[in-house]
């Protein structure tokens, strides 16, 4: 039984680091451009889908090589993609209602949705890691496999090159002046504009490769973008909006919940991160490190 | 000014049911079911903008009451032999109760935490739903409700549904008329000077919910009735992203607008989804135009001419 519970925590600490892939870039645009990116996790799974594509045309060139390629160059193709929403769209919604906001990348959301049946077809499509990476660890009997381990080393490696770049570097301080107050950052010479097409091309690279390791994890179909919507949203309110690290530790809770309760109660587990959320919402409703508003 | 303003709008109504009381004598039986449906989710949508545009608050969890609604109607109608009648008040009652759990847990939050809880809440109805298979028969649905004496027919179910959708749009319209509308608004417009009044903002919150939730179970109710079943699918996010869609797309400050709203996407989609894979492509794409270059809605386009009443 302890071998079970110590497995599915094993599991739990993957799956939330996936998750803190897919949401820290939306823990950035939601706390410093304060827009509700309903489109961010579809965007992720559009750069897996991206990454795939180049996987599977160049496997049969550069064999194993693809992958780091793949996971290269999908992230960067996407954060054009990025680029050309924020200058295109996004702009022009800062200063409207948040009602606005939410409903117009949720369009966005539903567009994306039916653009990945229209061009990848519904079928599931996984990406195969090196044979260098694959295999695993063993650690006192407990299997440990390289993508767990992948996933978990990176997410934290992000959370702590986050932190210095925001909290130690002249470019954080810029960025802590855009959130304060746009106006006045830009009456100070910060190329505001600028800045925040960096800042949302930025945060979504980073769910790029988050849905890139999706694909080499578990799998990508056109339904991941819709689930992975409702979750990365929520680990965003746990977490506390704005917080980097509030959303590694909501990431965390979610996945141990999610694999301890399909341990225990498995009928319950899609139920898990629902109830996590009211419960932390009743006790802080500003979420575990988010600011008071 | 005002009250002929307020008379013209009370015609306009009138005016416009008439014209579904007599649409029968024109138009075939197919598109009769067709404008029936259009009813029902018009007064989804209504009710879900007592919510939104008289509240302020963006639910993206109303498919929760209508869900519970459809339920309820089919498991009493069908398992349990109840009369239809009953069956859509004890609908009705139901969401109006989870409405007030909704109220109730989210009383704490607004504005982008309000639409998320409501969504998970919604999403936690929908797992119930699914998993509950004893009670709901989970992914299959409910299949195959009998509608006995008036109501069998396409034609004698259109006017019941017209006369309930019309009686309950009438009152969603005379709300803002009301202390308690007017209140509403005011929370909806600034809420700290209301509260310095000395209302208390979270009870007149969680009875606009209960109110738009009561709606939304009949709606729901009349929905099983309409499809003569239900699938978990009513109670899913895709429900509450439609109506949130139907609201913006005929505009949330025009009385009417929801209901516009509605009838307009009801139609659209039942002539593109049979010419074109992709509806909700095009959902997205009536979204994102309508969000940046009409952000008051369709109707908002007629305003000139002042043929729909302003609330």
């Amino acid at each position: 039984m302890f071998d079970v519970v110590i497995d599915q925590l094993i599991s739990g600490v993957t799956r939330g680091s996936l998750l803190f892939l897919m949401t820290a870039g939306l823990a950035l645009t939601l706390g410093i451009l304060q827009i509700p990116n309903f489109a961010h996790a579809a965007l992720c799974v559009v750069g897996g889908y991206l990454s795939w594509t180049i996987f599977a045309s160049l496997h049969d060139f550069v064999g194993e090589y693809a992958f780091y390629l793949a996971i290269i160059i999908g992230p960067i193709l996407l954060s054009f993609i990025a680029v050309a929403l924020e200058r295109s769209c996004l702009r022009f919604l800062y200063d409207r209602r948040v009602d606005y906001q939410i409903i117009f990348t949720y369009g966005i959301l539903l567009i994306i949705g039916d653009l990945i049946v229209f061009f990848w077809g519904s079928d599931i499509r996984t990406l195969a890691l090196p044979s260098k990476i694959t295999g695993g660890v063993r650690v006192f009997d407990h299997y440990i496999s390289s993508i767990s381990l992948i996933l978990t080393i990176l997410s934290f490696l992000f959370v702590f090159s986050l932190w210095i770049l925001l909290r130690k570097t002249r470019y954080g301080i810029t960025i802590w002046a855009l959130m304060q107050d746009r106006t006045m950052a830009s009456l100070l010479g910060v190329r505001v504009d600028r800045l925040t097409t960096i800042i949302f091309a930025g945060s979504i690279w980073l769910g790029g490769i988050g849905g890139t390791l999706l694909g080499a994890y578990s799998s990508l179909s056109p339904g991941s973008a819709m689930s992975f919507t409702i979750e990365v949203f929520i680990v965003v309110i746990i977490g506390g909006i704005g917080s980097v690290i509030g959303a590694l530790i909501a990431s965390l809770i979610i996945g141990l919940s999610q694999s301890l309760i399909t341990l225990f109660y498995p009928e319950l587990s899609i139920a898990s991160m629902y109830i996590v959320m009211i419960v932390v919402l009743l006790i802080r409703p500003d979420g575990l490190l988010g600011a008071k508003q | 000014m005002n009250a002929m303003k307020a008379k013209s709008a009370v015609l306009i109504w009138l005016g416009i049911l008439a014209c579904f009381l007599l649409a029968p004598l024109v138009i075939n039986e197919t598109f009769i079911s067709l404008v029936t449906k259009g009813l029902i989710w018009a007064l989804f949508a209504m009710s879900f903008n007592v919510a939104f545009g008289y509240g302020g608050m963006l639910s993206f969890g109303h498919a929760a009451f209508f869900g519970v609604g459809a339920y309820t109607v089919a498991i009493l109608v069908k398992n349990y032999e109840v009369w239809y009648g009953w069956a859509i008040i004890f609908g009705l009652f139901n969401g109006g109760i989870l409405g007030f759990i909704y109220g109730v847990l989210t009383r704490r939050v607004s504005g982008f935490g309000f639409a998320i809880l409501t969504l998970a809440l919604a999403e936690l109805v929908w797992v119930i739903i699914f998993r509950w298979y004893s009670l709901t028969s989970g992914d299959d649905g409910i299949w195959g409700i009998e509608r006995t004496d008036i109501i069998e027919s396409n034609l004698g179910y259109y006017y019941f549904v017209l006369v309930i959708v019309g009686a309950a749009v009438s009152y969603i319209l005379f709300l803002p008329k009301t202390s308690f509308g007017k209140i509403l608004m005011a929370t909806r417009d600034n809420h700290k000077r209301v509260e310095s009044l000395g209302v208390t903002l979270s009870l007149i919150r969680t009875q606009a919910l209960i109110l738009s939730a009561t709606f939304s179970g009949l709606a729901g109710g009349l929905y099983a009735l309409y499809t003569r079943g239900v699938s978990p699918e009513l109670a899913s996010w895709i429900t509450s992203a439609d109506v949130v869609v139907m609201t913006l797309l005929g505009g949330i400050e025009a009385a009417l607008g929801p209901f516009a709203g509605a009838i307009i996407l009801i139609g659209l989609e039942d002539y593109f989804s049979r010419i074109f894979d992709y509806w909700y492509l095009m959902v997205g794409m009536i979204l994102v135009v309508v969000v940046l270059l009409l952000p008051r809605g369709l109707l908002s386009l007629g305003e000139k001419f002042n043929f729909i009443g302003r609330k």
